[in-house]
């Protein structure tokens, strides 16, 4: 009985051992497959950087808009919903008009992201201040949207342009709940998450973003903070300038020139 | 000053992102967390009063763990990347730990119900032929010891199993409510006390959802509901539904006694927009 008994105790003990080996074997598997993948892509997005000459660590993007200047005709946000083939009732940029009483009531609408701009409102409110308040992506240095992406789909350029790749993404959309901005979004038919790239395909071949070219008052300024005497570094350094929810320490790149408090 | 503009909505957030499915997913394994703690008192801490809805609870909690992926991936744009999350984690965000936390906890329920259940597999396999033979054989993973000094180790195994299992659960839980807490873009959400708030709910209901099958099982299949057993989970139950409450109240109280910016958010939101799902539904309904 004894003898029999430990052989059933031996037999146990090697299980033991044996599925140890075999959960250190899958394991063994499983990281180094992972060191594989992540240099591969690394390897790739390297070489892919490098097409058309183009050096991301020589730029780093700044984003300016001057509240005063816009006069909410949406030809931005119909410039980009173009250039970027951006779904119905998704946006990677839209504008809101802010209307502040005398008595401090605030109201705000952006009808469709103000995409065929804004109809004139009769609210009989004694209006105080009333301005537009053009959005999309803060492209922050800090942001929510990279540091919860749960499979490194979301990223930041060495440029300093938040991207989503679209090969990795898996659409659980935690970004989007994220984003304190509202400005990212699930495409509805690649079901990955989408937002503002700040034209990166046009930036790469020396263009400037969409938004930017088609703004008829120059209310949207997009620069370069390596570049030498650049319009927008200047203005940042020199002028009030302020940014949205500072209090999330978010630390957005896109600037506004005369923004009023009442502006979430 | 009353009016904020706190009724304007950016115009993508029209699009409601995380909805039922989302939800879903923490109640389920809120229910596995609080399954897996009745069996535990009974195991750990020797309630002996739970013996009845110790392995029910078990199995329950393990039936609950293994749907619990299925609303996540109905969720996702890209299902077929879920493993993804596995393969290439990014460690920074919270979510990327969902594959080393699921799988730790589902490989401890797995050895722990074997273990429990080891001696039946054994007798079951003696006991039968053909098919079934092979397969409860197979069960038994070649371990045919069922000496007292071998259900003796089983027995401190479990308990050792069970021990873990608690921090383990409470990880599993915990780290789908820190997921929710951490997201600052959301006020609401945005509380340290949400893992703590999400483990007590799970316990909570999960006690409930033990004390119902364990009424269901017994009712259908003809067994006497042990009077003592269920006066224990109801105690249980009231213990951890009382904490719960007051976890939820103290942090609405907190913001509203603040008076931050989140209150003015919060407070209309509560109490005006989703007065019925969360106060009726939420709150006394769960």
């Amino acid at each position: 009985m004894t003898s029999k008994k430990n052989e059933h105790s031996c037999s146990r003990r090697e299980f033991l051992s044996l599925a140890a080996k075999g959960a250190g074997a899958v394991a063994v598997v499983l990281f180094s497959g992972d060191l594989a993948l992540v240099s591969a892509s690394s390897a790739v997005k390297g070489a892919d950087l490098a097409i058309g000459g183009y050096d991301p660590t020589r730029h780093r993007y700044i984003y300016l808009v001057d509240i005063d200047k816009c006069i909410g005709c949406g030809a931005c946000v119909r410039a980009c919903s173009h250039e970027n083939q951006v779904p119905k009732h998704f946006f990677r940029t839209w504008v809101e008009r802010y209307e502040i009483s005398r008595s401090g009531e605030v109201a705000i609408d952006s009808p469709d992201g103000a995409l065929e701009g804004f109809e004139p409102r009769a609210t009989g409110e004694d209006i105080g201040k009333a301005f537009f308040v053009p959005k999309l992506c803060n492209h922050c240095s800090n942001t929510p949207c990279v540091q919860l992406c749960p499979v490194g789909a979301s990223f930041t350029s060495p440029d300093g342009v938040v991207l989503v790749d679209q090969e990795r993404c898996i659409g659980c959309s935690y970004c989007v709940q994220a984003c304190p901005y509202g400005s990212r979004f699930i495409h509805p038919e690649t079901h990955t998450a989408s937002k503002c790239t700040l034209c990166y395909h046009r930036l790469t071949r020396g263009m400037t973003t969409a938004c930017v070219q088609n703004c008829p008052t120059g209310a949207r300024k997009i620069g370069d903070a390596l570049a030498l005497g650049d319009e927008v570094a200047e203005i940042l350094a020199t002028r009030d300038v302020r940014v949205l929810k500072p209090e999330l320490h978010t630390q957005p790149n896109c600037n506004y020139l005369g923004l009023s408090k009442e502006v979430r | 000053m009353h009016e904020q503009g706190l009724n304007f909505l950016f115009p993508n957030d029209f699009h409601i992102m995380w909805s039922l499915m989302i939800a879903l997913y923490p109640y389920i394994t809120g229910l596995v967390a609080g399954a897996f703690i009745v069996s535990s008192l009974y195991h750990v801490f020797g309630r002996s009063e739970l013996k009845p809805v110790a392995r029910l609870s078990m199995v329950a909690s393990l039936s609950f763990l293994l749907v619990a992926t299925m609303p996540l991936l109905a969720h996702l744009g890209h299902p077929e990347r879920a493993l993804n999350i596995m393969l290439t984690p990014h460690f920074t965000s919270a979510m990327s730990a969902f594959g080393m936390i699921y799988g730790l906890y589902l490989i401890l329920v797995l050895v722990e119900i074997w273990l429990i259940y080891r001696v039946e597999i054994i007798e079951l396999a003696a006991r039968s032929r053909g098919f079934k033979r092979w397969f409860f054989a197979s069960l038994a993973l070649g371990v045919y010891d069922t000496s007292p000094a071998a259900r003796e180790v089983d027995r401190k195994a479990v308990v050792v199993l069970a021990g873990l299992g608690i921090p383990a659960a409470c990880i599993l839980h915990g780290y789908v409510g820190f997921m929710f807490g951490s997201v600052k873009a959301n006020a609401f959400w945005s509380t340290p006390l949400m893992p703590i708030i999400f483990l007590f709910s799970a316990v909570t209901s999960g006690v409930a959802m033990i004390l119902i099958l364990y009424e269901i099982l017994c009712k259908t299949g003809g067994r006497r509901i042990d009077g003592a057993c269920v006066q224990s989970l109801a105690q249980w139950l009231w213990l951890f539904a009382t904490v719960t409450v007051t976890l939820e109240v103290l942090e609405i109280v907190s913001l509203s006694y603040e008076q931050n910016e989140e209150w003015l958010i919060v407070g209309p939101l509560i109490f005006d927009k989703i007065a019925f799902s969360f106060i009726g539904i939420q709150m006394i309904f769960g």
